[in-house]
């Protein structure tokens, strides 16, 4: 899962996204990911495994896999893909997650809050703290988010993508002025930093396309391409 | 492992057997913050765009049909058995169904050697 929240039951919505996974499943519309979010140096070689265990039977997923695969309907590779999915930013991810993705020939998709990067280093744990981004003991310097070079930097073989500006909880009830800011803005400052399209978007704790009318709304103004979830990919435009 | 018919041919649904209830409290146990955790998303067009207007959207597809006809009925029976406990279902618990059998297919050599 994104992140582990406590959604309300709501049985004829389970029902009808239980029914939407099954459907995509037999068909064979899905992929795999492994979804991280700290990868600290201390469990590099849980980490290491994991993925050692899954190069020979996966192979890695870019921006133009995902465009072939939804555009195409077929996926063109010999092994199906794999996406190993890092939420949050983390330095760590850049330390240590990231060398092995490329180690095992994978392509790591980085899901960031957009202002968590220039957040000054003294502030970073308090805003963590504040925005439901765990942490760990790790670094003595006390920096917890990627900077933007280094995020630049995994651009060139990776994919960095949008989870809001501030991690936001945003509901039916937020106001529009954070959903256009937590949304929208978030992509536009990504693509300053990274000096092109942002295309692939996540909700903090991972709602779908179509829970949320008035966000949605937002989502497609943002032109966002993509909509990661807890259970689906789905694509927008 | 293979993601074939031989997974199911060695392992039949064995995902809902022995290894079930371990497999759960495995998941169960994971720290989220910490570790990877194995996840099938599936994957859906709602961009409204046929290829012509006599189509529906083209849905990527992949993987053999067998396995996943199989991963399917694995998903429900696992469904059918929480539902029998008399849980009240929540969408997270869909999310934990397929970490499960995410997991089982595609997961940690480790946990396959835990016990065994």
């Amino acid at each position: 899962m994104i992140e582990e929240a406590p959604p309300p039951a709501v049985t004829s919505d389970w029902l009808n996204v239980f029914k939407s996974l099954q459907l995509g499943l037999v068909q064979g519309s899905y992929i795999r990911t492994i979804n991280f979010h700290n990868t600290p140096l201390a469990k590099k070689e849980l980490y290491e495994r994991q993925l050692a265990f899954c190069q020979p039977y996966f192979s890695s997923v870019s921006q133009a896999d995902m465009d072939s695969f939804f555009s195409t309907g077929t996926w063109h590779k010999d092994k199906p893909g794999l996406i190993p999915v890092f939420y949050e930013g983390y330095r760590n991810n850049y330390d240590v997650a990231a060398p092995l993705a490329e180690k095992y020939g994978f392509v790591g998709w980085f899901f960031v809050p957009s202002a968590f990067p220039s957040v000054p280093v003294a502030e970073q744990r308090t805003f963590a703290e504040a925005h439901h981004i765990g942490t760990v003991a790790e670094y003595e310097d006390g920096r917890i988010a990627m900077t933007w070079d280094e995020l630049r930097e995994l651009d060139q073989k990776h994919v960095i993508a949008c989870h809001t500006m501030h991690h936001e909880r945003l509901t039916p009830d937020s106001p529009d002025a954070l959903l256009r800011q937590e949304i929208i803005e978030s992509k536009q400052e990504l693509e300053h930093y990274l000096d092109h399209e942002v295309s692939s978007f996540a909700w903090l704790y991972g709602s779908e396309y179509g829970v949320n009318a008035k966000a949605d709304s937002y989502v497609r103004e943002a032109g966002y391409r993509y909509l990661f979830s807890n259970f689906k990919i789905q694509k927008l435009k | 492992m293979q993601q074939t018919v031989d997974a199911f041919a060695n392992d039949g649904l064995s995902v809902l057997g022995s290894d079930f209830e371990r497999l759960l409290e495995y998941c169960e146990s994971k720290n989220y913050n910490e570790e990877g955790i194995p996840m099938y998303l599936v994957l859906e067009d709602v961009s409204g765009k046929a290829l012509s207007a006599d189509t529906a959207p083209v849905m990527p597809r992949s993987g053999d049909s067998f396995f996943n006809l199989m991963l399917v009925t694995a998903l429900d029976i696992y469904r059918q058995r929480k539902q029998g406990n008399n849980v009240e279902l929540q969408s997270q618990d869909i999310g934990r169904m397929l970490e499960v059998l995410a997991e089982h297919y595609a997961g940690v050599v480790s946990f396959r050697n835990q016990g065994k």
